[in-house]
């Protein structure tokens, strides 16, 4: 954290992995697949969240998020997925972070922008709620990262990343756009994929 | 006066009788200055006029009461008289130049001593004097000259009474060590400073004097092996007097440096000079018949340079041969202990290194017996294959292990007989405080408690007598070859161990008793040292007995008493059994060999590891089964150093690196051999590990090595060092911290034919021929600078080829200015020149053009430098041979490289070029480059003819493929034309395979040196190297700055320039797309017309880096409505609609037929919409009039550009905020339920988006 605060782009991985961070638990809240008494209301950004209470759980998108940080700062990292699967282990609605970090992004930025940018996921998404189709029961979710190129075992966390076997689609998905932003050290995306018409029949 | 004098020897004769009576003498002294002052006082000015007088008058008293009471006996050894070879067995010269003072009261009185020196040719001084005494003879001293006793002493031997006694009794003047006062060589302040060559304080010159003075003895003690028979010859006919006398000198010097090298804190001793005669005799026989004792009145100087200067002043006629010692001593002086100070450090370390000499030796053995052993092995093997290895066999074989008895030391006191008794050891230093580990001591030291590996201190705290001596190298090998040629020839299977220790098999043979009885005569005959016998079954019996034998003594172990000898061994004599083995053992109650026997082999074998329990359970029953056979194959050469290691920087490193692997790259050609795996390793103070207890040593450390192979075996040192340096860097070590380098060569391969060897060989006997010539006599005499410097040359040459061991042996052989000069030559071209600074260069030779080229310039003029006199002289020497070089021009062309300091790559790659080039001269190039370091040019020039017409090198002139264009480039004009004449005259063949002929084969070999073609770009040509180029032509002409980058696209131009045909489409496009456009247009013009490929290439790409991401865009954009979109077939009408401020279609619009689009664009402006398009489509859908909006009156036109606004605008957005597109989609959806014309546009558009959102998220958009 030291570290990364000296340089801009260190500033900016930080600020997006501190987001990533309450983004997804905001969105395991939002999508209601535990009771809504294993969170918390909590302040970020000066938005309220909600934040997992559960340990366990808490540390499994910390620990995620963490070592998600040093490929994000490598820009190895393409999209981060939040997947919601059925019990058939078929997905059934996909929260896609897509990141583009501008490496080469020298000058001072202003880190309120950047975060008045990130809250506005954050109050896109608790409103966002109404558009979506409640979850089957017995789901189950994941955190999935798209890379664009793997990372080897050798840099820490790579070990704790494993290649997905999340089921595809057969078909193109379809895309609900939540949010975006685009700024010149940094682009992120939120939208939610949803399985094609076709694809939900068969 | 000669009447007073008669008149008192009867009185002086009575006090003689009177035995012992100081008071009297005292007395007697009294009357005579009274007496004397009586007489002539009228004629003293002041006391010291009169001090002087009297002195003189009683000298004269002395003298003639000498010559008077011993009428019969020659007293002529006084200091001038130098002729005189005073017989050692007349009793009268005993103490010739010897002059003793007598301080205080003394045991026999000092008036008896006077007596004996009267009687026995020495002086005896009254009044103490600096020049005339050499001993101070007293048998205890005050406190307050004890502490001062450098002013006292005035540096001067003091010794007790006791040595004048003794050296009447044994009729020959003894050593003084033992003699001199307690209290001296206990603790005397000065004595450390005198007496150690490896002292504390490194920095004091005294001592780095006595270590420089060590290293002269270890050059010179060895004649007496080798001159053989020639000194007679030297005597009888060649030499003239004065060639005697530089001889005599020479050797005086050096004797007399060894034995205060020897002697070391004993330096109090009386009579240095006649001493030292005595105590050189083993190593100097043949040049007893000299007289040195001429020189007495310098011998007392315990600084060895005052002695030097004093000596010089003081023998005009050689005083030639002595500025040449000085020098040499100025040259190594400063010689210390540590790689710090001393450049020279590895070099001497290992001529210093008693390890080194076993090492070596085993080359040395091999070498000899390499013959004879082998075969003899081979045989026994074949003897014992065939007969099987049954115990039965075993048991009937018979060992003698043979070992000389503390070797070391006996070597060294051999020839002194009065030192048998007494302790000595021997080791580097004496210092009685120091740190350096005895590695031998004799048997009278061992009963002291003094053991190999002790300090000094410590051995010096158990025996304040001991005595210590320095290795004598030379000495050693001579006795080991002797112990050696008696072994071979008593037996056929030797296995030697060490330089003194072998066993032989002697299965068959007779009396084995017998025959070890036989042999150890025989070599106490030769050699004059004992060795001690053990005799077998085994190796490891024999061994085992021999230790049992010791001293001087055998020892038979027959079979059936095996079993009682081991029984009560303690298990410490076990050979492999060390301090912790035995410490273990202990523990398990086992101290005996029976015991031992009681485990069984399983347990020890499970205690102490396989290998180790085996080999325990073996030894306990003397069971061995290894045979005899020589074990000297060596698997590894390697060199070590661990002590005295110490940098500042990485200078300094590289400087250590260099001189290690010379020494390994010597060690491997005297050995013959290549390795293709490099070791290094170091070591490295520990983490917290203090300075280490013994001085200079390398303490507690880390050791770390790493390995690399390489592909074919090498013995080369810069191969050598090339690696070690890298190794080293791989470490990443500070190098503050290392303590200790080692280099190791494995995987040795035997080099075919013994280039060294026979070279030696050849060499040696070239010199022996030499030297027994008049002609070698005439070297010899040569005392002159310039014929010195010849003799210095065909010293060096020799050297070159000989190894570090055989050339010191070889500069004695030569003769005494030959040492010197060899001396003198050691110290210049071995470090660079100048004696002081920097380590070995490699051989010019050596020196890869390539790795130079790329040297930052200042490393390079640096190098430069180094060479500088092997440039100059070889580039002279070349011209005075090949003729058609024109020395001027070289020398000119040199010189300006040099003298103007500049330091130009092109002259500095050139000449090194040049040399390369040459390399097939290497020896006369290093001896000229040498020879002429310190002298002008032309004295060189000269110098080198002479040289050069005196050996038989054929210089051949390289062919031009071996010619280096680049640097043929760099040379100046004119000098490269003469080379160019010379090949195009004498190898007008071969042209066409040089590369200079390559470039341009139909040009005239004139105008391929052509450099001065400013226009163009010159002489540049294809395969040419880029560097060489790029300097070229910046030096000729255009933009230097880019020049580097457009190498080949101009190389090629410039070939085609010169009519050398060239297609364009040869021509690296992107080379020149980044070149200016100036040059570009150059290019692009001199360039065929009818090769019109470049120019769609060249417009197909982007010209200007500024433009390249919009551009890349813009490319990107048709290709991708082709394939995504592709409906309309609309990519060719891409214009950039969103663009500007306000974006492009703004305008459009407004400009538009169709009111709508006016409306729109209207409304952009109006609300000012931020740009986006969700926001004006926000905006229209509130604002504009219901009619407009559901305005029926569509054009075509209006739709097509709306929505390939929407489409752009689309394609610009998805990447980045599909949020946007979506919002924009969303929002048309809404228009397009109101109006035909957003329904039209909406369907448009739709395909599109999704192609594009499927292409960047795999998925559509949830319309």
């Amino acid at each position: 954290m030291d570290r990364s605060k000296r340089s801009p782009q260190g500033e900016i991985v930080r600020t997006l992995t501190e987001f990533l961070e309450v983004a997804i638990n905001f969105v395991v809240y939002v999508r209601g697949i535990y009771p809504a008494e294993a969170f918390e209301r909590r302040r970020y950004m000066n938005i309220p969240v909600q934040c997992a209470r559960p340990p366990i759980l808490r540390d499994y998108i910390h620990s995620i998020v963490q070592s998600l940080q040093t490929y994000i700062d490598k820009d190895m990292v393409e999209r981060v997925a939040i997947i919601f699967s059925d019990k058939n282990q078929i997905p059934v609605e996909k929260f896609v972070f897509r990141l583009n970090v501008n490496k080469s992004f020298k000058s001072d930025f202003l880190a309120n922008d950047v975060e008045y940018a990130l809250r506005a996921f954050l109050i896109k998404l608790s409103v966002f709620e109404s558009r979506l189709q409640p979850l089957p029961d017995d789901c189950a979710w994941e955190i999935v990262g798209y890379f664009k190129q793997l990372p080897g075992n050798s840099s820490d966390g790579g070990q704790l990343w494993i290649p997905t076997d999340t089921k595809h689609w057969q078909q193109p998905p379809l895309i609900t756009p939540v949010k975006s932003m685009s700024s010149e050290p940094l682009d992120v995306q939120l939208y939610v994929e949803h399985p094609s018409e076709s694809e939900r029949k068969l | 006066m000669s009447h007073g004098r008669a008149s008192l020897r009867p009185n002086s004769k009575r006090k003689r009788a009177s035995d012992g009576n100081r008071t009297l003498g005292m007395v007697w002294g009294a009357n005579s200055v009274s007496s004397s002052k009586s007489k002539g006082s009228a004629a003293f000015k002041d006391f010291g006029s009169y001090m002087s007088e009297k002195e003189r008058k009683l000298r004269l008293q002395f003298q003639s009461e000498a010559e008077n009471s011993l009428p019969n006996d020659a007293i002529t050894d006084l200091p001038s008289t130098s002729e005189n070879v005073s017989g050692t067995g007349n009793s009268n010269g005993l103490f010739g130049g010897i002059s003793i003072f007598v301080d205080g009261f003394t045991i026999p009185s000092n008036q008896e001593l006077r007596n004996y020196m009267i009687r026995y040719g020495g002086r005896y001084e009254n009044y103490f004097s600096r020049e005339r005494v050499t001993h101070i003879i007293c048998s205890n001293l005050p406190n307050s000259k004890i502490k001062n006793l450098r002013s006292f002493s005035r540096g001067l031997p003091v010794v007790k009474p006791q040595w004048i006694v003794d050296c009447i009794g044994a009729n020959k003047i003894l050593h003084v060590g033992p003699y001199q006062l307690e209290c001296l060589a206990n603790e005397c302040p000065q004595q450390q400073r005198l007496s150690t060559f490896f002292s504390v304080k490194s920095n004091s010159l005294t001592e780095s004097n006595i270590g420089t003075e060590f290293k002269v003895v270890s050059t010179c003690s060895g004649p007496e092996s080798s001159l053989n028979g020639e000194t007679s010859e030297r005597k009888n006919d060649c030499y003239s007097k004065s060639q005697e006398e530089i001889l005599q000198e020479s050797h005086t010097v050096s004797t007399s440096a060894q034995n205060i090298l020897a002697k070391g804190a004993n330096l109090n001793e009386e009579n240095v000079q006649i001493l030292n005669h005595e105590f050189q005799i083993p190593c100097l026989l043949n040049l007893k018949e000299y007289d040195i004792s001429n020189h007495g009145d310098a011998c007392g100087e315990n600084e060895i340079s005052e002695y030097d200067i004093f000596r010089s002043e003081n023998n005009e006629d050689i005083s030639n041969s002595m500025e040449a010692t000085e020098s040499r001593l100025s040259i190594t002086k400063y010689r210390s202990h540590s790689t710090l100070e001393d450049a020279n450090f590895v070099e001497n370390y290992f001529k210093n290194s008693r390890l080194h000499f076993i090492g070596t030796w085993r080359n040395r053995y091999r070498k000899r017996f390499a013959g004879k052993s082998s075969e003899e092995i081979q045989g026994q093997y074949t003897g014992v294959d065939s007969s099987s290895n049954t115990t039965s066999v075993a048991d009937s074989r018979v060992i003698i292990h043979v070992d000389m008895d503390c070797f070391f030391v006996s070597v060294v006191i051999r020839k002194h007989p009065e030192l048998n008794d007494k302790p000595v050891a021997v080791c580097h230093s004496d210092n009685p405080k120091g740190t350096a580990e005895i590695s031998s001591a004799n048997y009278p030291a061992r009963g002291h408690g003094i053991r190999a590996g002790m300090f000094v201190r410590d051995a010096k705290a158990l025996c304040p007598h001991l005595c210590i001596l320095p290795y004598d190298f030379s000495a050693y090998e001579e006795v080991a070859d002797h112990l050696y040629d008696i072994l071979h020839k008593h037996c056929n299977r030797v296995q030697a161990l060490s330089c003194d220790e072998a066993y032989l098999d002697v299965t068959g043979l007779h009396d084995p008793d017998h025959i070890a009885l036989a042999i150890r005569q025989e070599i106490f005959d030769v050699t004059k040292c004992t060795a001690s016998a053990g005799i077998a079954g085994n190796l490891l019996l024999s061994r085992m007995a021999t230790k049992r034998a010791k001293p001087n003594g055998q020892f038979h172990i027959r079979s059936k008493e095996v079993n009682e000898f081991l029984a009560y061994l303690p298990i410490s004599e076990l050979p492999g059994v060390g301090p912790t083995l035995q410490e273990k053992l202990n523990n398990q109650n086992v101290h005996n060999c029976s015991q031992l026997r009681s485990i069984s082999k399983d347990v020890l074998q499970r205690d102490f590891g396989s290998k180790t329990g085996d080999m325990l359970w073996h030894y306990s029953r003397g069971i061995d089964h290894r045979q005899v056979q020589s074990a000297m194959e060596h698997k590894s050469i390697g060199a070590e150093v661990n002590w005295g290691v110490r940098f500042n920087n990485s200078e300094d490193v590289h400087h250590f690196l260099m001189k290690l692997c010379n020494e390994v790259s010597l060690r491997l050609q005297g050995a013959c051999m290549r390795g293709r795996m490099i070791t290094l390793k170091v070591k490295k103070r520990k983490k917290g590990a203090g300075e280490p207890a013994k001085y200079m040593g390398c303490g507690i450390c880390d050791n770390i090595s790493h390995s690399v192979t390489v592909p074919s075996a090498t013995d080369s040192t810069d191969v050598l060092l090339r690696i070690s340096r890298q190794l080293f860097a791989s470490f990443h070590l500070d190098v503050k911290e290392v303590r200790g380098i080692g280099l190791q060569v494995l995987k040795l391969e035997a080099v075919e034919s013994c280039h060294q060897g026979s070279g030696k060989n050849v060499l040696k006997s070239w010199l022996a021929s030499m030297s027994k010539t008049p002609n070698s006599c005439e070297l010899v005499s040569i005392s002159n600078e310039e014929n010195g410097a010849a003799v210095c040359n065909l010293l060096q040459k020799n050297q070159l080829l000989l190894d570090m061991k055989d050339s010191n042996l070889m500069r004695d052989n030569g003769s005494g200015k030959g040492l010197q000069n060899a001396e003198r030559y050691d110290a210049k071209v071995k470090w660079k020149g100048k004696s002081l600074e920097g380590g070995p260069l490699p051989h010019i030779s050596q020196l890869d053009p390539t790795v130079l080229a790329c040297l930052p310039q200042e490393i390079l003029s640096e190098i430069n430098d180094f060479y500088n006199g092997k440039v100059l002289d070889y580039i002279s020497g070349n011209g005075k041979v090949s003729e058609r070089y024109s020395v001027p021009n070289m020398d000119v062309a040199y010189r300006q490289s040099t003298g103007t300091g500049s330091t130009s790559r092109h002259l500095g790659d050139s000449v090194l070029e040049e040399h390369k080039r040459k390399n097939t001269e290497g020896d006369l190039k290093t001896m000229d480059c040498d020879k002429r370091q310190k002298t002008e040019l032309k004295d060189h020039e000269e110098l080198a003819q002479d040289v050069v017409a005196s050996t038989t090198y054929s210089v051949d002139v390289p062919t031009p493929s071996q010619l280096d264009p680049s640097v043929l480039l760099a040379l100046p004009l004119s000098l490269r034309l003469e080379i160019q004449q010379h090949y195009s005259a004498t190898n007008a063949v071969k042209k066409k395979n040089s590369p200079v002929n390559v470039q341009r084969k139909e040009t005239s070999s004139r105008s391929q040196f052509s450099v001065s073609n400013p226009g163009k770009f010159g002489i540049a040509k294809q395969g040419i190297h880029k560097k060489v180029l790029g300097k070229a032509s910046s030096s000729n002409s255009h933009n230097p700055e880019f020049m580097g980058k457009s190498i080949d696209i101009v190389d090629r131009q410039t070939s085609n320039d010169d009519a050398v045909s060239l297609s364009l489409s040869q021509v690296d496009i992107k080379i020149l797309q980044e070149l200016p456009t100036d040059i570009q247009r150059y290019i692009k013009d001199s360039l065929p017309a009818h090769r019109p490929v470049v120019a769609p290439h060249e417009n197909a790409l982007p010209c200007k880096r500024e433009d390249y991401d919009i551009l890349n865009i813009e490319i990107n954009e048709p290709t991708n409505s082709c394939v995504k979109v592709g409906l309309k077939g609309d990519t060719c009408c891409e214009r950039s609609f969103c663009k500007g401020n306000p974006p492009e279609w703004v305008n459009d619009f407004r400009l538009s037929s169709c009111v709508l689009l006016q409306l729109i664009s209207e409304c952009y402006c109006k609300d000012d919409c931020s740009k986006s398009l969700s926001s004006l489509l926000l905006c229209l859908i509130s604002s504009l009039p219901e009619e407009f909006v559901s305005c029926t009156d569509i054009k075509e036109q209006s739709v097509t550009k709306c929505s390939d606004l929407l489409k752009q605008y689309i394609r610009e957005k998805v990447k980045y905020d599909i949020e946007e597109v979506h919002f924009c989609v969303r929002l048309l959806k809404r228009l397009n339920v109101k109006s035909e014309f957003w329904l039209a546009i909406y369907n448009t558009i739709i395909p599109t988006l999704q192609a594009n959102v499927g292409e960047t998220y795999g998925g559509n958009l949830k319309l």
